[in-house]
C-alpha cells in the first residue's frame, strides 16, 4: 500500500537523480558555510532550519511525479526562499525585495496551476510520467499549447527570464548564503520544469522557437548588464540572468539535457562565487583592454575552430551541422577563441602552438562536461536538435558580434558618430539594470541588522 | 529637520555672526566649511581607522555626540532627498569604480562633474524627458565651482541657509561624502592633481540633482517643522560609557602607581637572550607578555612603521605608502629577491605565469558569449574547490599555497634600503645620513640605546584572513593599513650596516656591539605565528640562539592562542587552540577571524617595567619611552602628537562603530556588497558603509564585544614636561580639552598619579 503510494507520487529517474545530487551537494555546503558564517545572528537557528527545510522541499519537487505534489513543493520552496530573503525582517528594503519576489513567484505559481489544470483535464492523469507520454487527439492540441505557454511563463518567472528579471536584480538584500543557494538552486526551477515536460515541448516546434528567442534576449541583456555593473553582487546576479537565458536557449534548441548540464555546472560555479564575494577587493581584475592585432585575431579564430571541433567531438555532436546544435558549437568556438586571444595577447604570437594545444584541451573538457550529463540523461529522450532556422542564425550573428565588439571596446569611443549613442546606451542600460527603487537603502539609518 | 538646521546654524552664528552690511562670504568658504564636518573614508584596500566625528572635534565630546546625532543618526529625510540619494548612489558607484565593471562609466578622466554632466542628459530618471529640464542641464556652467553658486541662485536658497543646505547634502550620505573627502585630501595619487576639485564636483552634482528632483527645496527648508530629538537616549549611553571609563581608570591607575612605588622601574640591568620590538598595537601586548613568560626576553613597543616614512615598491605590483597617513612618504623602497639567480628567475617567471592564468580566466569571464562556455568548462572544478574550502578550509588553502609555490617558489624578499638610481632615473632607497638619523631616532625614542642583546628583532604585524572585505582593517595602521614586515626588515637592514653603527657611536653615543644582529619579522595577528626574516648568513651566525628564539616564539604563540580562542568562544587545550586559530584564519566562512583592536581602552607611554607585571588583557597600546633619555620632551611630543593621535583615531572608530553600528559602522557582513572594490554597501545599494562591520565589534547581533570607551592615555613622565608640550600643541589642547582623550600622568618625582581635567589643571588621583 505504502510502496504503491510512493511509486504513484514519486519518480526517481535520471533527471531527478542529477538534480537531487546537485541540491544535496550545494545545499549541504551552503548549510555548512552558514553554520559558521551566520554565527551570532539573532535568528541563527531559524535561519538554518529554514535553509534545511528549503533543501528538503526542493528535493520533494525534484522527486515528485504527481502534479499536486509537484505544485505544492514548488510553492513551498519558493515560500521558504522568500522567507530566507527577508531574514533581516526589520530592514525595510529587504522586506520590499521579498515582496517583489513573492509577487513574481505567485504569478509563476498561478501560471503553473493553470498549466497543470489543463494537463489534467486533457489527459485525465495526475502522473507526470503518464502525461508526457500521452498520445493526444488533434482537437486537444490547442489546449496543450495553451498549457505549455502557461508553463513557459511559470518557468520564466522562476528563472528570471526577461521581462521577469527584476526580482533577481533586486534580490541582493538577502544574506550571502541565501543568494548562493538561490543562484545555484531554486532559480534553476524553471529549467527543471521545462526539462521535466521536455517531451511535450518537443512536440511544439513553434513554441521552442519562442523559448529560444526569449532565452536569447535574456542572455544578451543579462550579459550587457553584467559588464557594466559596479558592485560585485549585482554583477553576479546579472550574470546569472544571462546564464539562465542561455539555459533557456538550449531548451529552445531542443537540447534539454544540454540545458540541464548548463544549470548544474553554472549552479556550482555561481554558488562558489557568491560565497566568496567578500574577497572582491583582493581579487584584482586582470584583463588587457587593448584591441588585438589582425593577425592575433585570426590566429585565435583558428584556435577557436580547432577548439569547437574538439568540443563537438567530445560531446558527440557533428562539428558543422545544419541543425540547432550549431549554436552550441559557436559558443564553444568563441570560448576557445577568447582563451587563445588572451593567451596570444599577453604572450605574443610565438605561442600559437601552445594556444592550439590549449584550445584542444578547452574544447575537450568543455565537451566532456556537457556529454557527461547528456549521456546520463540519454534514456529520457529529451534531446532532439531542431532544423536550423533564421532565428538561430540571427542568434549566432549576435553572439559573434557581441564578442567582437568587446574585443575592440577601447576603439569604440574613437568613432565620433557612435560616441553619443554609446553614452546614451550606457545610461539607459545602467538605469535599466538598477534594482527596484524601494529595495535600495536610500537612508542609511533605515538599514537594520 | 529644522532642528538640524538650527543646531548647525547656531554654532555658525555664534562663532561668526552674519551681518549684511559686511561683504558677503564667498560661496567657496561655505563649501569649505560644509566639508569640514565630513571625515575621510579610506578605501577597503587600506582601511585607516578614523573618527567619524573628526569634523566635530573642535567641540566638547558631549556636544559633538549630540550634534553627530542630529547630523548622522537621523532617519527622517524628506522624500525628494531620498530620490536624490538613490541617483547619487548610482552615479557614485559608476564614477568611483576601481575595476569591478568591464565597461566603466565613459569620460571619467574629465572629473566627476564634467563626466556626469555629459551623461546626465540621457538620464531619464533625473530629467523625466522634460525638455525644460534637459535644457537646464545643457545650460549648466562647465566649472563645478561656478555651478554651485549658479545652482544656489536658481534654487533661491537664502543666503543665511546656504551652508545648511550644503551640510544637509553632505551629511545625508556621510559614507560617499567621506570617500570623496579622502580622494580630495588624503589619496596620495589623486591629491597631486590639484586642478580637479572633486569636493566641488560632488556638491555641484548633488545640487543639480536637487534642481531636477527637488526644485522647491528652499520652501521646504524655510517651512519645515521642528521635531523633538531623543536626547535622553544619547545621555543614557553617555552615562553608561562614563561609568565604564571610570571603572577602568580607577583600576588601572592604582596598579600602575603600585608598580612605581614597589620599585619595579629600575634601570635595566639584566642581560637578555633577545630584545624584540613590537608595534604599539593592542594585539602586541598579550603576545609580548606570553613571550616574556617563556624565556629571557625584553620587549618594546614602537609605532609599527619603525619611524621610516617609506613607499614600498613590491615586485611586479603597484607601490604603496607604508607609513602613517599623517606623514608623506619620503623614500621609495624596492623589494628585491635575496636568493640565487636561478631561483629568482623562476620566481619572476612564476609570477608572470600566475598573472597570465588569471588573465585567461578573467578574459573568458568578462567577455561576451564566452562566459556560457566558461561555466560549463570549470563548473565541476569550482564545485570541488568550494567543497574543499567549506569542509577542509585549512587543507584547501594549504593546497592552494603549495600549488602556487610549485609555479612561483617561496623566496625571501628583502627591501633594498641603499640609495640607488634606477634605470629610468628614479631614486630608490634612503641616503646614508637619513638612514642614520632614522635609526638613531627610533632607538632613542623606544628607549633602546644601550645594553643590546645579541639578537634584536623588529616585529611588524599583519593579519591573515579569507574572504574578508575588511581584511586591511586588521593590518598595521601605522603602515597605512598594510602588513608591516617590510618596514621592520628595512630598519633591521639599516642597523646591520657597520657604517651606520659607526655613525651612531660617533654622533649619538649609541654603541651597538659587533655581535648584535638585527632581524626583521612579522607577527601574524590572527594566528600569532611570527615569521623571522633571517637570511642564511644570519642563520649561520646565530645558530642555536635563533632556534631557541623560534621555539620560544612558538611557545608564546600556544599560550596566546589559548587565550585568544577563549575570547572567541572556543575553550580547549593548547594544541587544539592553535589549530582553531589557524582554521579561523583560513576559513572563508569566518566572519570573526580575530577580534582586531576590539576592547582597546588605553595608551600607555613608559618603560616596559611599568606594565610588565600587569595583565592588561590586550586593551592597551604600549609605547616604550624613557623620560630620562628625553630631557627636553622632544620625543614625548612626537609620541603624543603622532602615535597617540593614530591610537585616538582607532579608538574612536571602534567607539563609534559600536556606539551605533548603522550610522557609524558598516552593519552586518552577511548582507554587505562590495562596490567598485573600494567600499561596501548594504544589499542592493546604500550609502558607502564606513566604519567597522558589526562582526568586528559585536559578539552577536545584540551584545557588544567592544564597549564604547574613550582612550585613556597614561604617561610616565614629569607633569611639568607634559604641560609644556600641551601648551605648544594645539591638537593636544583640542583632544584633551574637549574630552576626546583622557590624559593621566604618573609623575616619577612624587610617584603619584594625576588626571588632566578639561581646563588643563591636574587632579590628584
Amino acid at each position: 500500500m505504502l510502496t504503491e503510494l510512493v511509486t504513484a507520487v514519486f519518480n526517481l529517474d535520471a533527471l531527478a537523480k542529477i538534480m537531487i545530487g546537485l541540491v544535496v551537494f550545494i545545499g549541504s555546503l551552503v548549510w555548512l558555510f552558514s553554520y559558521r558564517y551566520m554565527q551570532g545572528d539573532r535568528h541563527y537557528s531559524r535561519f538554518l532550519l529554514r535553509l534545511s527545510a528549503l533543501c528538503l522541499s526542493v528535493l520533494l519537487l525534484f522527486l515528485s511525479d504527481n502534479l499536486i505534489v509537484f505544485f505544492l513543493a514548488w510553492c513551498l520552496s519558493n515560500f521558504l526562499l522568500v522567507m530566507l530573503m527577508v531574514h533581516k525582517n526589520e530592514w525595510e528594503a529587504a522586506k520590499v525585495s521579498g515582496i517583489l519576489t513573492a509577487k513574481n513567484f505567485i504569478l509563476g505559481a498561478i501560471c503553473l496551476a493553470g498549466a497543470f489544470h489543463i494537463l489534467f483535464v486533457i489527459t485525465g492523469s495526475m502522473s507526470i510520467q503518464t502525461i508526457i507520454q500521452i498520445e493526444l487527439h488533434p482537437t486537444q492540441q490547442l489546449a496543450l499549447s495553451f498549457a505549455l505557454v502557461l508553463m513557459l511563463l511559470a518557468a520564466m518567472a522562476q528563472s528570471a527570464i526577461w521581462p521577469f528579471h527584476r526580482w533577481l536584480v533586486s534580490s541582493l538584500n538577502s544574506p550571502t548564503p541565501v543568494s548562493a543557494i538561490m543562484h545555484a538552486g531554486l532559480i534553476n526551477g524553471g529549467g527543471f520544469l521545462l526539462a521535466r515536460f521536455g517531451q511535450l515541448f518537443l512536440m511544439e516546434k513553434r513554441l521552442l522557437l519562442v523559448v529560444f528567442s526569449l532565452g536569447l534576449i535574456t542572455a544578451l541583456i543579462g550579459t550587457v548588464y553584467k559588464l557594466i555593473q559596479n558592485d560585485v553582487k549585482r554583477m553576479l546576479a546579472c550574470s546569472t540572468m544571462a546564464q539562465m537565458g542561455f539555459m533557456l536557449m538550449q531548451c529552445g534548441l531542443g537540447l534539454f539535457p544540454a540545458a540541464v548540464a548548463h544549470l548544474c555546472w553554472h549552479g556550482l560555479f555561481k554558488a562558489a562565487l557568491f560565497l566568496g564575494a567578500g574577497g572582491a577587493v583582493q581579487d584584482k581584475k586582470e584583463i588587457s583592454n587593448e584591441s588585438p592585432s589582425v593577425s592575433v585575431l585570426i590566429s585565435s579564430l583558428l584556435c577557436g575552430v580547432l577548439g569547437s571541433y574538439c568540443f563537438a567531438f567530445a560531446s558527440g555532436k557533428e562539428w558543422f551541422t545544419m541543425d540547432s546544435s550549431l549554436v552550441l558549437v559557436v559558443v564553444a568556438f568563441l570560448t576557445s577563441a577568447q582563451f587563445s586571444l588572451s593567451l596570444l595577447k599577453s604572450l605574443g604570437k610565438k605561442y600559437l602552438i601552445m594556444a592550439l594545444f590549449l584550445s584542444i584541451a578547452i574544447g575537450v573538457s568543455y565537451g566532456l562536461s556537457v556529454s557527461l550529463i547528456t549521456n546520463w540523461l540519454m534514456s529520457l529522450n529529451l534531446s532532439e536538435a531542431q532544423p536550423l532556422n533564421s532565428i538561430h542564425l540571427v542568434a549566432i550573428f549576435l553572439l559573434i558580434f557581441g564578442w567582437v565588439s568587446v574585443q575592440y571596446k577601447s576603439d569604440l569611443y574613437k568613432f565620433l558618430w557612435l560616441k553619443n549613442n554609446l553614452k546614451a546606451f550606457y545610461v539607459k542600460t545602467l538605469n535599466a539594470s538598477q534594482p527596484h527603487p524601494r529595495t535600495i537603502t536610500v537612508q542609511r539609518n533605515h538599514y537594520q541588522y | 529637520m529644522k532642528a538640524v538646521m538650527k543646531n548647525v546654524s547656531e554654532t555658525i552664528s555664534k562663532s561668526k555672526p552674519v551681518l549684511y552690511e559686511v561683504p558677503l562670504k564667498p560661496m567657496k568658504e561655505f563649501v569649505e566649511e560644509a566639508w569640514e564636518i565630513i571625515s575621510p573614508v579610506w578605501p577597503l584596500e587600506n582601511v585607516i581607522a578614523c573618527n567619524p566625528l573628526q569634523g566635530l572635534e573642535s567641540l566638547g565630546f558631549e556636544k559633538a555626540i549630540q550634534k553627530g546625532f542630529h547630523l548622522f543618526e537621523k532617519s527622517d529625510l524628506p522624500e525628494p532627498l531620498c530620490n536624490i540619494n538613490r541617483e547619487t548612489i548610482k552615479w557614485c558607484q559608476a564614477f568611483f569604480d576601481r575595476g569591478q565593471s568591464t565597461f566603466p562609466m565613459p569620460g571619467r578622466e574629465k572629473g566627476l562633474y564634467q563626466a556626469w554632466l555629459e551623461l546626465v542628459v540621457y538620464d531619464k530618471k533625473l530629467h523625466h524627458n522634460d525638455a525644460s529640464k534637459i535644457q537646464q542641464i545643457k545650460d549648466m556652467p562647465r566649472n563645478s565651482q561656478v555651478a554651485i553658486s549658479h545652482l544656489c541662485k536658481l534654487l533661491k536658497i537664502p543666503y543665511s541657509l546656504t551652508k545648511e543646505v550644503l551640510i544637509l547634502l553632505l551629511t545625508s550620505m556621510p559614507g560617499w561624502s567621506g570617500y570623496i573627502k579622502y580622494r580630495t585630501e588624503w589619496d596620495p595619487v589623486f591629491s597631486s592633481k590639484k586642478n580637479i576639485s572633486l569636493a566641488d564636483d560632488y556638491l555641484a552634482m548633488r545640487l543639480l540633482m536637487v534642481l531636477l528632483l527637488w526644485p522647491d527645496i528652499s520652501e521646504y527648508i524655510q517651512n519645515s517643522k521642528l521635531y523633538s530629538v531623543g536626547v535622553d537616549f544619547v545621555d543614557d549611553k553617555m552615562s553608561k560609557m562614563k561609568n565604564l571609563e571610570e571603572q577602568y581608570s580607577s583600576t588601572l591607575l592604582p596598579i600602575l602607581r603600585y608598580q612605581v612605588k614597589a620599585g619595579e622601574i629600575n634601570p635595566r640591568k639584566q642581560s637578555f637572550n633577545a630584545q624584540l620590538v613590537f608595534c604599539i598595537d593592542v594585539r602586541s601586548e598579550p603576545f609580548r607578555r606570553a613571550l616574556e613568560s617563556v624565556g629571557s626576553y625584553e620587549t618594546f613597543g614602537f609605532a609599527g612603521f619603525f619611524g621610516l616614512p617609506i613607499k614600498i615598491q613590491k615586485i611586479s605590483q603597484e607601490g604603496f605608502d607604508s607609513c602613517p597617513v599623517l606623514l608623506d612618504s619620503q623614500h621609495i623602497i624596492k623589494e628585491e629577491l635575496s636568493c640565487c639567480e636561478k631561483k629568482s628567475e623562476k620566481y619572476l617567471k612564476g609570477d608572470a605565469i600566475l598573472k597570465n592564468i588569471k588573465r585567461l580566466y578573467h578574459g573568458l569571464k568578462y567577455s561576451f558569449s564566452t562566459h556560457f562556455g566558461l561555466v560549463e568548462t570549470v563548473g565541476f572544478w569550482s564545485g570541488l574547490w568550494m567543497m574543499l574550502k567549506t569542509v577542509f578550509p585549512t587543507f584547501a588553502i594549504t593546497l592552494k599555497n603549495k600549488s602556487i609555490a610549485l609555479i612561483k617558489p617561496n623566496v625571501l624578499l628583502k627591501p633594498d634600503v641603499e640609495k640607488r638610481l634606477g634605470l629610468s632615473n628614479e631614486v630608490t632607497g634612503i641616503d646614508f645620513v637619513d638612514q642614520c638619523q632614522y635609526a638613531a631616532n627610533a632607538l632613542i625614542m623606544m628607549g633602546l640605546s644601550q645594553d643590546f642583546a645579541p639578537v634584536v628583532v623588529f616585529c611588524g604585524h599583519g593579519s591573515t584572513t579569507q574572504n574578508n572585505a575588511f581584511a586591511s582593517a586588521l593590518d598595521c595602521g601605522a603602515c597605512g593599513g598594510r602588513h608591516g614586515g617590510l618596514n621592520a626588515q628595512s630598519l633591521a637592514a639599516i642597523l646591520n650596516n657597520a657604517q651606520v653603527r659607526e655613525w651612531l657611536s660617533e654622533n649619538k653615543g649609541i654603541k651597538i656591539p659587533k655581535e648584535t644582529v638585527f632581524i626583521g619579522a612579522q607577527h601574524d595577528t590572527t594566528t600569532d605565528s611570527v615569521a623571522l626574516y633571517a637570511d642564511k648568513e644570519c642563520e649561520q651566525k646565530l645558530g642555536d640562539k635563533l632556534t631557541k628564539l623560534k621555539d620560544d616564539l612558538f611557545s608564546a604563540r600556544i599560550k596566546n592562542n589559548v587565550h585568544r580562542s577563549q575570547q572567541l568562544g572556543y575553550f580547549s587545550n593548547s594544541q587544539s587552540s592553535v589549530r582553531h586559530c589557524i582554521n579561523r584564519s583560513q576559513d572563508w566562512a569566518q566572519t570573526r577571524p580575530e577580534w582586531g583592536l576590539s576592547r582597546n581602552a588605553s595608551f600607555i607611554v613608559g618603560p616596559r617595567s611599568l606594565t610588565k607585571n600587569i595583565i592588561l588583557d590586550g586593551r592597551s597600546f604600549l609605547h616604550s619611552y624613557d623620560c630620562k633619555l628625553d630631557t627636553d620632551g622632544k620625543f614625548l611630543e612626537i609620541i603624543l602628537t603622532a602615535p597617540m593621535v593614530v591610537a585616538q583615531w582607532i579608538n574612536s572608530q571602534y567607539l563609534f562603530s559600536s556606539w551605533n553600528n548603522v550610522a557609524y559602522g558598516s552593519g552586518s557582513k552577511i548582507t554587505q556588497n562590495i562596490t567598485g572594490k573600494i567600499g561596501v554597501m548594504q544589499g542592493n545599494g546604500s550609502d558607502l558603509m564606513h566604519g567597522l562591520p558589526l562582526q568586528s565589534v559585536y559578539k552577536d547581533d545584540l551584545n557588544p564585544f567592544h564597549e564604547p570607551m574613550r582612550l585613556l592615555t597614561v604617561v610616565y613622565a614629569p607633569r611639568a614636561m607634559i604641560d609644556q608640550i600641551i601648551r605648544r600643541q594645539a591638537c593636544l589642547q583640542k583632544l584633551f580639552g574637549n574630552g576626546w582623550v583622557r590624559l593621566a600622568v604618573i609623575d616619577p618625582d612624587d610617584q603619584l598619579s594625576y588626571v588632566l581635567k578639561r581646563d588643563f589643571t591636574w587632579e590628584k588621583n
